[in-house]
C-alpha cells in the first residue's frame, strides 16, 4: 500500500532492464549458434573433400591400404573428427560410421546424430558415395565432426549472457533508485512546504517556482484549495465577528437600559417602557440568531425541503401583493413576466423574493419600475429583479451578497435589516440547487438568483404575457386599494 | 384548558407557568422525562408542551410513550435548529414545534390552534364596542357608520376582530392576512396598522386598536382613554 515511488520505480526499471538485456543476450545467442553451426560444417566440408579425394584415387588394394593409413593420421585422437569408409566389399572398409538417434537432418546427405546424452555428444555427419572407380568398388565414405567444441562455447556465452544481464539489472536497480531518490527531491520539499501550513499559517503556500513540471500543476492546485480554504476560514472568522458585533449592540442597550432601570424607584410606566424596549432589543436578537441559523444549515450543504410544484410567477404575484404597501410608498411600480413551473419551499421562495425586492425598492428613485423576470436557463430557473438606480461598482458587486455587507454605511440603522437579506437569498438558491448573480450596466442593476428547474416543465415561456396578474390573484381588491397594483407587463 | 408543560429550564417554566395561567390555561408542569411520562399518560390535558432536550428521558422518547396511549395534541420545543429534529418530531405524532429562541406570542398563537381544532364554527358577525364586522358581507361600521376600507384592511380588521383581547404578534398577522409564514424584516404590518388605524380610530373618541410595544397589536375596549 504505502510503497515508496522510488523503490517501485528503481524495481519497474530493474525488470525493464532484465528483459532487455534477455531480450539482446538471446539474439546474440542464436546468431553465435548459427554462425558455429555454420563454421563445424565449412570445417566438415573441408575435410570431406581431403576425405573424397584420398579415398577416390584408392583404386587398387595397395592403394587402399595407403588411403586406409591417411585417414588414420588424419583421424584425431579425441574422437573430435572420425572417417569411415564402408562398401559392399568387405576389405573396403574404414572405421565406423556414427550411431545414434538423429536430431536433424539436411539436404547434401548431412546429419545431427546424438550418440550419447546430452549435446555435446552429438555429431554432424556428412555422407557421401563414391561411384567405383578402377578395382574399386562404390563405397560410402562418412565424415563426422563433433558437437562438442560448440555446446562448451554456447553453455559458456550463456552462462556469461545470465550472469552479466542479472548484474546489470541489479546495477540498474540500485543506480535507479538513488536516481529517482534525487528525481524526487522536490516532492520531499514540497511535503516540508505543505506540513508547515496550519490555521495560524493560513498565508503559506507551496513555493512553485523552483518545482519541475510535473510537480507545478499539484502544487499550484493544492495553493487553489488552499486559497479557497483560507478564503472560507477568513468568512467564517469575520462572519463570527459580525456576529459578535451585531450581538453586541442590543446587549450593551439591554444591559445599559435594564441598568438605568434599576438603579432608582421607578414609576411602573418607566420601568414598562424599559421592558418594551428590552423586548425589542430581544426580538432582534432572536431575528439575528434564526437568520444565522438558517445560513448556516445552508453553509452546511442543507438542502431545501417541503418542496411543491409552484409556479413561480404566483409565488411573485403573491409577494408583490405583500409588498403592495412599501412599493407604494416608495411610488415604485413593479412589473414581472415569464413564469415556470418548478419544485421550490414557497417559504423560502417567498423569503428570497422579498429580499430582493425590498432590496430594489430601497434603491430606486420614486416613479421608476421594477422588473422581475422569469426565465429558464437550461437545468435552472432564475428570477432576476431589475431596477434603474446607481451604477454600483464593481468591487462592491462581489461582495454584495456576503453576509452583513453593506454597500452605504448610512443605511446601517435600518431596524429591518440587518444586512443579512441578500445572503439569505444566496443561501436560498443554493439550498435550491442554484446560484445567484447581480450585474449593474446602462443605469440598471440586476439581482438575480436560481433555483434548478426539477419540476415537471415551463407553464409558459417568456414573453407570453402572464395570466396571473397580481390583479386577478387578489380579485377583492378595490381600484382604490392599490394604486400601485403591479401588472403584468406585455413584452 | 388544561396544559402540561415537560421542560427542566427553571426559568421557562417559571414564566410560561405565570403567562398561560394568566391566558386562563390550567398548567401542570413536569421538570423531566419520566415525570412527564407519568403525567401525560395519567392524566387528560388539552394540549402538551415537550421540551426535546431532558433529562432521564429525552422528548421524544416520552412521545413515543404518549402515542402508545392517546393523542393529545403535542407541541414540541427544539433548541437544535435542525429539519432532523423537526421531521422526526413530526413524524412520532407530535402535532407542532417550536424552535428556541421562540416568543411567547407565537406559542400561545400555536396552543390556541392546537386547541380550536376542536372548536365550532364562529360567528360571522363579530362586535366590540359601537363597531361592527360582518364577515359575510365584507362590511365593517362604527357608529352606523360604514367604514371604507379596501379590502387588505378589511382581512386586517377582521382577523384583529375575530381575536379581540389577544395580542397578535406581527408574524402572525403577516401570516393570516397575507399568507406569509416567516419574518419577512418589512415595515408591512405597521404601515397597515397605521392605516387602518387612521379609517377606525381617527374620527372617533374611542380607540379599538392598540399597539402593544415589542409584541404586536390588539383590538379591544379599554377603560381610560387609548395611550398608544
Amino acid at each position: 500500500m504505502n510503497r515508496s515511488i522510488a523503490r517501485r520505480l528503481a524495481f519497474m526499471f530493474a525488470a525493464v532492464a532484465l528483459f532487455v538485456f534477455t531480450l539482446v543476450g538471446t539474439g546474440l545467442f542464436l546468431v553465435l549458434r548459427t554462425q558455429l553451426e555454420l563454421h563445424l560444417r565449412e570445417s566438415l566440408d573441408d575435410r570431406t573433400q581431403i576425405a573424397r579425394i584420398i579415398v577416390y584415387h584408392a583404386v587398387t588394394p595397395e592403394k587402399w591400404k595407403i588411403a586406409r593409413e591417411k585417414l588414420t593420421d588424419m583421424t584425431p585422437r579425441d574422437g573430435v573428427t572420425l572417417y569411415s569408409v564402408w562398401s559392399a566389399d568387405s576389405s573396403y572398409q574404414f572405421g565406423k560410421p556414427v550411431t545414434g538417434q538423429v536430431m536433424d537432418r539436411w539436404s547434401g546427405g548431412y546429419e545431427r546424430v546424438r550418440t550419447g546424452p546430452g549435446s555435446e555428444n552429438d555429431m554432424l555427419a556428412n555422407t557421401v558415395t563414391l561411384p567405383a572407380y578402377g578395382q574399386r568398388p562404390a563405397v560410402m565414405l562418412q565424415v563426422a565432426a563433433g558437437y562438442s567444441a560448440n555446446a562448451r562455447t554456447m553453455r559458456a556465452f550463456a552462462f556469461a549472457l545470465a550472469a552479466l544481464s542479472a548484474l546489470g539489472s541489479l546495477g540498474v536497480l540500485l543506480l535507479s533508485y538513488s536516481v529517482t531518490r534525487i528525481g524526487l527531491a522536490p516532492l520531499t520539499r514540497l511535503t516540508r512546504d505543505a506540513s508547515a501550513v496550519s490555521p495560524n499559517n493560513r498565508s503559506q503556500r507551496l513555493n512553485t517556482r523552483s518545482l519541475p513540471l510535473e510537480l507545478n500543476d499539484l502544487a499550484n492546485s493544492f495553493n487553489g484549495a488552499l486559497e479557497r480554504l483560507d478564503g472560507a476560514y477568513g468568512r467564517l472568522e469575520s462572519f463570527n465577528a459580525d456576529v459578535a458585533h451585531e450581538l453586541r449592540t442590543p446587549v450593551t442597550i439591554l444591559i445599559g437600559q435594564t441598568e438605568v432601570a434599576l438603579t432608582r424607584n421607578r414609576s411602573v410606566d418607566d420601568l414598562r417602557h424599559t421592558l418594551q424596549s428590552n423586548l425589542e432589543e430581544f426580538e432582534r436578537m432572536r431575528a439575528i440568531i434564526n437568520d444565522m441559523l438558517f445560513l448556516a444549515r445552508a453553509d452546511q450543504g442543507e438542502r431545501a425541503t417541503g418542496l411543491v410544484d409552484a409556479s413561480l410567477a404566483a409565488e411573485v404575484a403573491h409577494t408583490l401583493e405583500f409588498l403592495e404597501i412599501p412599493l407604494e410608498e416608495a411610488q415604485v411600480r413593479a412589473v414581472y413576466t415569464g413564469d415556470a413551473l418548478v419544485r421550490v419551499n414557497k417559504s423560502l421562495f417567498g423569503r428570497a423574493c422579498i429580499n430582493l425586492l425590498m432590496n430594489a425598492i430601497q434603491h430606486c428613485a420614486p416613479g421608476s419600475s421594477i422588473m422581475v423576470s422569469i426565465t429558464r436557463e437550461g437545468d435552472q430557473v432564475r428570477v432576476a429583479v431589475a431596477n434603474p438606480g446607481e451604477p454600483i461598482e464593481p468591487a462592491v458587486l462581489d461582495h454584495l451578497f456576503d453576509r452583513f455587507y453593506r454597500a452605504e454605511v448610512s443605511r446601517t440603522n435600518s431596524r429591518e435589516n440587518h444586512g443579512l437579506g441578500l445572503a439569505i437569498v444566496k443561501a436560498t438558491a443554493e439550498m435550491h440547487g442554484g446560484k445567484v448573480s447581480v450585474t449593474s450596466s446602462a443605469g440598471i442593476n440586476t439581482f438575480a438568483f436560481s433555483v434548478a428547474a426539477t419540476g415537471s416543465g415551463q407553464v409558459s415561456s417568456t414573453g407570453i404575457p402572464n395570466v396571473n396578474a397580481p390583479a386577478s390573484v387578489s380579485s377583492s381588491a378595490s381600484p382604490a386599494d392599490a394604486p400601485m397594483q403591479p401588472a403584468s407587463a406585455n413584452h | 384548558m388544561k396544559l402540561l408543560i415537560v421542560e427542566d429550564e427553571h426559568k421557562v417554566v417559571d414564566y410560561l407557568r405565570s403567562g398561560l395561567t394568566e391566558q386562563g390555561w390550567i398548567v401542570d408542569v413536569a421538570l423531566d422525562g419520566e415525570e412527564g411520562t407519568h403525567l401525560a399518560i395519567e392524566f387528560d390535558y388539552d394540549v402538551i408542551v415537550l421540551d426535546v432536550m431532558l433529562p432521564k428521558r429525552d422528548g421524544f422518547s416520552v412521545l413515543k410513550a404518549l402515542r402508545a396511549h392517546k393523542a393529545t395534541p403535542v407541541i414540541m420545543l427544539t433548541a437544535r435548529d435542525q429539519i432532523n429534529d423537526r421531521v422526526r418530531g413530526l413524524r412520532e405524532g407530535a402535532d407542532d414545534y417550536l424552535t428556541k429562541p421562540f416568543s411567547f406570542l407565537e406559542l400561545v398563537e400555536r396552543l390556541h390552534a392546537l386547541a380550536r381544532r376542536t372548536r365550532v364554527q364562529e360567528s360571522t358577525l363579530i362586535s366590540l364596542g359601537d363597531l361592527y364586522v360582518d364577515l359575510i358581507g365584507r362590511r365593517a361600521t362604527r357608529d352606523g357608520v360604514r367604514l371604507d376600507l379596501t379590502a387588505k384592511e378589511f382581512q386586517l380588521l377582521s382577523v384583529l376582530a375575530r381575536r379581540q383581547g389577544d395580542i397578535l404578534s406581527k408574524t402572525a398577522i403577516t401570516e393570516l392576512v397575507w399568507d406569509v409564514n416567516f419574518d419577512s424584516h418589512t415595515n408591512v404590518v405597521e404601515t397597515a396598522i397605521k392605516r387602518l388605524r387612521a379609517k377606525l380610530d381617527g374620527p372617533f373618541p374611542t380607540k379599538l386598536l392598540h399597539t402593544v410595544r415589542g409584541m404586536g397589536y390588539v383590538l379591544e375596549v379599554r377603560e381610560e382613554a387609548g395611550t398608544s
